[in-house]
This record gives C-alpha cells, structure tokens and sequence, in this order.
C-alpha cells in the first residue's frame, strides 16, 4: 500500500515539473487564411494585411449557435501591420487584434505586384521558419494593384475569399490551362535553384474597387466588384519580370508538364467564323537538352489526348483522315503556343522552365562551364519542338446536325 | 496487500468452530434434539417422527430443510412409501434389517446415501436432501430430494444475439450443468465438485472436456480453486477476484458469461469452466483480451459478416477508449491537425464556453457515467425517468445553455455508444476508467501522452497472464494459427485447429481431408 502511495506521490510531482508549455485552447486563436504583402509605407519596408477568420459569423451552420450574439459581421476581419519584414507585421498585428494568429491553416499568400517587382527572394524566409507554418499554401501575385483590398474581399460563394480564390485557381488549372497552382515549397525551389525561375498566377481585382470590402458587394448577384485570375508572373533573379498571357502561359504549361486541361480553339476550312473545340486532357512532355559547338539545344516532346468538345461546321468525322487532319492543326497549335513560350523567355532571358537545372542533371561537366553565363546561353539556345496529338473520342455523336440551308 | 494478510490471519482466529465430526448416537430423541440444538431451532427444519408398519412401535424419523427440498418428490417418493407402503413391515423385522430395506427398496429416489457421521449428514441436510432417522441406528439415510423453487430458464440479459440459441444459465448448478450436458453428449465432460466458503459451503464445479484440457490447466484451477478460503461465496466474482492471476490490472483476465453454448464453445477448444451454484454467470479459464472481443454470435452468422462485425467491435473499444482524448489534445495542443472548415467550426462553437476543453469534456464524461448508473441501479420504473432527465440535460439544454458545446456532447455521444458495442461487459468497463486517465494525458500532454499511455497500456497488458496464456495472444507471442480466429474469423471448415495459446491435448478439431466439403470441382456441382 506504501508502496503504490509512494508512486503516486512521484507521479504527482511530474505534474508540477512540466506544465502546460503549448497547451492552448481553441478559442485564443485566430485563424488566418491568407496573407497579403504590400510596399509599405512611412519608412517601413512592408505592408501586410492577414484575413482573419470571423468563427462566429461562420460557426452557425444554423440551429443553436449565433444565439445571443446578436451581429455576425462578416465573414472574415483584416489586420494590417506595416514593418521591416514579415515577423515584425506579425507582432505589430497584436497591437490590433485580441488573439494570436494562427498560420497553420493558411491557405493563400497574395504578393503585390510592386512587392513583386522589387523582388520576392529572400521575403518568403519567416513562412518556412514558423512551427506553424505550412508549405503548400498557394502563392499568387496581384497585379495592377495592392495585395490588401484582395484581403479585404468578400466573396459570395466561399464565404472565405482565401478559399474563393484558391479555389478558382485550381478550376482553372484543371480546365483552362492558363494558370496554375504554385504552393510556396515550389516557388522557394525555384528561387533557390540556379537553373530555374518561378511562375506564379495572377490575379486582379475588377470591377468598382471601392466595393470589395463591403457586405452589401455580396448581396447582388452581379457582383461590382469581383476577382479574375489574369496571366502568369514571370520572374527572374526573384524579380517579377514581366507577365505571361492567356496562351503563351498555356505554352509554359505544356513545356513543363504541368497541363491538366485545356481546350484548343481551331478554325475550320475556309471559315473564320466556324470552329472545332478540342478539349485536351492527356498530356506527357519529355524535355531533354544537349550542347552542340557551346550552343544549347532543347527538344521537347509533347503527346497529348483529348475529344472533340464542340463543332460548328460541317466536317464529316467518319472519314479518319479528317481526324487526321484535326490532329495535325492541333500539334500545329501546340507547337505555336510553346514556340512563343519559349521565345518569351528568351527575350528576358529568363530560364523560367528550368532547362539549366535539366542541363546539370544530364551533363554537369558542361553546365559547369556555361552555368556563370546561363540566362545568356538559355536565350540563345535551339529549340525543337514535336507534338503529337490524339484525338480518342468525338463527345456523343459523330458529325454535327445537318444545316438545310 | 499487506492489509490483505493481516485480515486473514484475524480471520483465522475467530473462525468459526463447528462441532467436531463425532458418530451419531443410536437413540432417536437424543439425535433429533441434538440436530435441533444444532441448527439454532431452526423453524424450517421438519422433523417428522412416525412409526414404521403396522402396529410397530419402530420409530423412525424424516428431517429436512423446508424451502430447499423438493415437497412433491419428498411426499410422493419418501413420506408415503414409508408411512402407507411400508405393510410389510411387521414386528418380525429386526432394526438392521429394516435399515437395509429402507436402503434398498424403500426410498424410491435417485440418490440415497448412508451417513455415519453428524458432519455428513448435516452437509446432506442443508444441501436439500431428506434424512431418515430410526430408533436404534447408528447411521442415517439420505435421499435426494434436491428442490424448492428456482428460477426457469429464461433468455440472457447480458449477451444477447440475433441468431442463436436463447437459453441462459439459472441460479441452480444442477440446472446449469444440464443445460451443458445437452449441448455436449460425451462421457468425456467431467465436473469436479468443491464446495468454497467456509459459512456458505457453495458448491463449486469446475467443467472440462477430458483428454481435451490440458493437464497442468487442471492441476493449476484445482490448486486455486482449493485455496480459497473465505466465509461465503455468493458469487463467481468472488472466485474470480480468487483465481485471477494479477489483482492490479484494469483488464479482466478471466471470462464469464451466462451463456451455456459460450461455455460449451469453450470447453470444446479445451478451456476449463467454473459453475457457481447460485449465480447465472459462470467463468471460463484461461482466457486472452481477444476474446472478450469475441460475440458467440460470430460462430452462427457468415464468417465475412463476422469478420465485419468482429472488427467494428475492435474498431468501437478504440474508439470509446481514445475519442474524448484525442478531441482534447487535437483542440488544446495541435489545432494544425484539424482539418481548416472544422476547426472554424469549433473555435465558434467555443467562444461562449466558459471552461476549458478539459473541464468540459470531464464533466460531460463524469455525467453520463452518472447516468449510466443511475440508469442501471435505478428501480425499474424509473430508469425511463432517468433517460429523459440524461437526455434532456445533457444533449439539450447544456448546449442551449452554452455550458458545453454541441461537439463535445457528439463526442460523448460517440463515445457512449461505441462503448455499447463490445461483445463483453467486463471489457467495456475496463475502458471506462483508461480512457479518464488518457484525456487527463490528452489535456497535459496533448498527442505525446496518449501515446505514451498506450505503450504503458500494451506494456502492461503484455505483462498478465490467464492461467499460463498471456493476455495478447496470439499476437504477443505470435501465433499465426490463432489468428484464423482473433481479428478475424475464417469459414469454420478453415477453423481446424484448436487454439494453441491455450495448450489443448488435441489440437485438430476437423480431421485430414474433410476441410474443403465445399470445394467445387471444375465441371461438377457439389453434392
């Protein structure tokens, strides 16, 4: 009997010993889902604004809670904090808000496009040094504007714009092919590597600016103010350089195999109005490079599948060799779009596709002589393209319906 | 347990002493009034004095117990052959003579025994039997008039099935021992009787298969079972507290059930059963944690749908073992863990609670345990009473009144109703007291010290033993034969061997070549 009370006594003392080092109860934090980094302003280097989750105007869910609280508010609350870098916005943050953030569940990172501009190197440090911090939180630049009033937004369908917009990207990555998802893991590879550059969405507010922030912008169904992904920012020496639009950003895609689906636009024979919608959604590119006489010269390989999604004019699909034909106008396209990727990046020479990075894979002996002088070398390099593209099925019937006329 | 020993030996000392085994005396009166004097004067003892024959002036005597004999048997087959059926007696018949005949002829029941010492027959008295006393005998005569009212055998209470058979055990061991002799016909199931508890004197029987069960089992459970000493048994809890291996250990180490086929299953993989009189629940040794896990029920459905249930019901202890912690320590310590719209969810949930998750989930643990209780030890007409107030109180009005929140009272609710789903009372229980110790863990140490806590927890387990089986088998120490019928439950063709964890004689229960009856040969339908 002693024995065990003697135990027991030694047991008690563990709990005097440790304390509660991290233990934390659920409603002393905030929990933020994006960040957004803007120039700062008198003197300060940054200016950054985290949304904030209102959990109270979102926990209801209807029924029991939200009763006796009386206003709900809005979906989410923005803090900005202006300061020399990110960790001092974060403490200057406390002076505001009445809990701890919590970065754990951070969804997006917005940067603006003058941040941007200035460079973005060494500025995404304090992300990948917190305990908290996630490295698949989604990365996009706001263009023409500042990264806050995107924080501000008030979306009507995802109640949290961070969502709202991390969402809309990944439609479009799936659909159109002219953004993509960039998580933070993968622009810090980027930047940190030699041979390659990073590329990241775009994305804009529109509309009456001025509403974005306000309730009542998401109680119309015709939103005045309203959020469109617009192009791809592209980046050198962590730099934003200059920004990829609509199919060109489709060529980078398709050249660093990152295509998930998209629809390529043909026109038909003789028509410039009618045309044949090809969706494609299977993709391999094979990339390799090689040197010949100090020159670098890439080739790149893309097969890709797809269906027929629309035809508006009168071909007759039985016949094989129209299929044919349609496949040959589509490698045609492809090939196009990659070619202007490609020379897009030359004249800023900026190796956005890492070829350098492949060049030090598969001949570190050459890399090593052309690496000091590699966006140089990259810009002046060969390119051969071959595309191939099949096309499996026609959607539900054969041939458009027959027009009389 | 030094407290233990110091009760035993003050015990000891004041023991009870009965009057020493001494002859009986060949004079009737002085037999009868010393048996009173005995037995305190007891109102229930009967004592009916006639004389034997006609015109005899042969006084005998029939003594028994009223209450605990069977009053039909003892007139019809006792009484009456005696005191009309006995013409032919005649004066001519000595008192040896008569002795014998009665023996012989005259009890026309089951059992009769003769007794020469007071001891003896004192024992076969209060066991229900009717004595026979004559004027001149130096002996007594015994015969079974066992009886009085019992119980009929109704359906279990506390395992119950869907499919199977309904039967239970009754308070009465010769009952009992019936309802397992009709489940299995063999000269080779052997009872053992003893009687435990020194006051009591409750019979005890111990069941096993001969040539099945193994030797040294036997020799252990006889050894235990006679060392018991303690006034009374009215229970297989108490023999069970007895015979069990490890006292300090939350987990039980030896089996019961009301179930006969339960127990006839388990005599059959060659464990040994132990039958109290007077109490439906009989025990079973040796036994491992997976049995408990084990429903009687998985043998009479499919096994792919015993499989399915044998793992939801592991799947459920787990679950009322670790829900509340894990809720703590995931909202306390590791919020990053909780998917984002969920975690939103709960920090508005909290936001009015006035204590921390702790304290919540402590007291809304602690109430249901409350109303558990309540609902088990509350009078029959009230537990409907008790439900509503549970109910009421705590999935309504605690929430509206912004003292708990709604998860909580799911988690709770989860736990609760997985906790029903064990196939075994003892082992639902056990998981009642860890998991308070694991959500103290949870709130001071978050994910770290439930950890820590299921390794002590597996730790320990792994430390008991059941009469010689550790408590994991067949996973600790592996026995991949066992496994046929631990996690899961393979067809019973496929379950030709007898657990080996528990040492049978014979190890094959379906012999060479009759294990596929079902195998269908190509081009041919089985017949």
């Amino acid at each position: 009997m002693s024995k065990i009370l003697h135990w027991l006594c030694i047991a008690s003392i563990l709990f005097l010993l440790t304390g509660c080092w991290n233990y934390r109860e659920l409603d002393d934090w905030s929990v933020v889902t994006a960040m957004g980094v803007d120039k700062g302003e008198k003197g300060k280097r940054y200016r950054v604004s985290y949304q904030v989750v209102n959990s109270g105007s979102l926990a209801g869910g209807g029924g029991q809670s939200g009763r006796g609280t009386g206003t709900r508010g809005t979906p989410t609350v923005t803090y900005s904090s202006t300061g020399d870098n990110l960790y001092e916005t974060i403490v200057n943050t406390n002076l505001k808000a009445p809990r701890k953030l919590f970065f754990a569940h951070q969804r997006l990172l917005l940067i603006g496009e003058s941040v941007a501009r200035e460079g973005i190197e060494h500025l995404l440090d304090r992300l990948e040094r917190d305990e908290h911090g996630r490295l698949n939180i989604i990365v996009m630049v706001v263009r023409d504007g500042q990264a806050e009033s995107l924080i501000n937004f008030l979306s009507p369908l995802e109640r949290i714009s961070a969502y709202s917009l991390s969402e809309t990207l990944k439609v479009a990555e799936q659909f159109t092919g002219m953004n993509w998802v960039t998580d933070l893991s993968e622009v810090i590879n980027d930047l940190s590597s030699k041979g390659k550059e990073p590329l990241v969405s775009g994305v804009k507010l529109i509309g009456d600016q001025q509403m974005g922030d306000q309730q009542t912008n998401i109680q119309e169904s015709r939103l005045s103010a309203r959020t469109e992904l617009n192009g791809v920012a592209m980046f050198k020496k962590g730099k934003l350089v200059r920004w990829l639009e609509g199919e060109r950003a489709r060529g980078v895609a398709f050249i660093l195999n990152r295509l998930q689906g998209t629809l390529l636009t043909l026109g038909c024979d003789g028509s410039e109005k009618e045309t044949v919608g090809i969706y494609l959604n299977r993709f391999t590119t094979k990339r390799s490079i090689r040197v010949r006489k100090n020159k670098p010269v890439i080739r790149i390989d893309v097969n890709s599948e797809g269906s027929i999604g629309e035809m508006d004019c009168p071909l007759n699909l039985e016949d094989p060799r129209q299929i044919e034909r349609l496949q040959q106008k589509s490698n045609q396209k492809i090939k196009k779009d990659i070619r202007e990727a490609i020379k897009t990046a030359q004249k800023s020479k900026s190796d956005i596709f890492g070829f350098g990075e492949l060049l030090h894979q598969q001949d570190p002996q050459t890399w090593r002589s052309l690496k000091k002088d590699w966006p140089r070398h990259f810009a002046k390099a060969r390119i051969e393209i071959k595309v191939h593209t099949f096309i499996r099925l026609t959607g539900m019937r054969i041939n458009t319906y027959p027009n009389p006329r | 347990m030094r407290f233990f020993h110091r009760s035993k030996r003050g015990r000891q000392a004041s023991e009870m002493e009965r009057s020493g085994d001494i002859p009986l005396n060949d004079d009737l009166e002085s037999n009868i009034k010393q048996l009173k004097k005995e037995l305190g004067y007891s109102p229930d003892l009967v004592v009916r004095s006639f004389d034997l024959g006609k015109n005899s002036d042969f006084r005998v005597a029939v003594v028994y117990m009223e209450g605990i004999v069977d009053e039909k048997v003892l007139n019809q087959w006792v009484m009456k052959t005696l005191m009309i059926d006995s013409g032919e007696f005649d004066q001519k018949i000595s008192k040896e003579e008569a002795l014998e005949l009665i023996k012989k002829s005259a009890l026309s029941v089951g059992n009769v025994e003769s007794h020469r010492s007071w001891n003896q027959m004192i024992d076969a008295l209060l066991n229900g039997q009717a004595i026979v006393l004559g004027e001149g005998w130096s002996e007594a005569i015994s015969g079974d008039t066992t009886g009085g009212e019992t119980k009929p055998i109704t359906e279990p209470q506390s395992q119950t099935v869907v499919r199977g058979p309904k039967d239970s055990f009754t308070e009465t061991l010769q009952t009992n021992l019936g309802l397992i002799r009709r489940r299995l016909k063999t000269p080779n199931l052997w009872v053992e009787n003893t009687n435990c508890g020194k006051i009591s004197r409750t019979k005890v029987s111990m069941v096993y298969i001969k040539g099945l069960a193994n030797e040294e089992l036997l020799n252990t459970v006889r050894k235990r079972l006679e060392k018991i000493e303690i006034d009374g048994i009215l229970e297989s809890g108490y023999i069970e507290e007895f015979i069990q291996d490890k006292a300090w250990t939350p987990f039980p180490t030896v089996f019961s059930t009301e179930r006969p086929d339960i127990v006839s299953g388990n005599l059959l993989e060659g464990r040994v059963a132990i039958l109290v009189d007077n109490t439906p629940f009989a025990l079973v040794v040796p036994t491992t944690f997976f049995q408990f896990f084990q429903s009687v029920e998985d043998y009479y459905q499919r096994f792919d749908i015993a499989t399915f249930t044998r793992l939801i019901r592991y799947f459920s202890y787990l679950v009322s073992l670790v829900t509340p912690a894990i809720y703590i320590a995931l909202t306390s310590f590791h919020p990053e863990m909780i998917p984002t719209p969920l975690l939103i969810k709960l920090i508005g949930q909290r936001k009015e609670i006035p204590f921390p998750a702790l304290v919540e989930a402590l007291a809304m643990e602690f109430s249901f345990e409350v109303i558990r209780e309540a609902g088990v030890r509350a009078p029959r007409v009230l537990s409907g009473a008790v439900t509503i107030v549970g109910a009421i109180v705590l999935g309504e009005t605690v929430v509206r009144a912004g003292l708990a929140t709604p998860s909580m009272v799911i988690v709770v609710a989860i736990t609760a109703i997985a906790s029903f789903a064990s196939a075994s009372f003892p082992i639902s229980i056990s998981a009642r007291l860890i998991r308070f110790l694991l959500m103290l863990l949870g709130a001071f140490f978050g994910l770290f010290g439930i950890l820590l806590a299921m390794i002590l927890l597996i730790a320990h387990m792994n430390t008991l033993y059941s009469f010689g089986t550790p408590y994991l088998a067949p996973f600790a120490p592996l026995i991949v034969n066992d496994q046929k019928d631990t996690l899961i439950r393979v067809p019973i063709w496929a379950l030709y061997r007898r657990p080996k964890s528990i040492h049978p004689v014979q190890d094959t229960k379906v012999p060479e070549g009759k294990r596929h009856l079902t195998k269908r040969r190509k081009g041919r339908r089985p017949r």
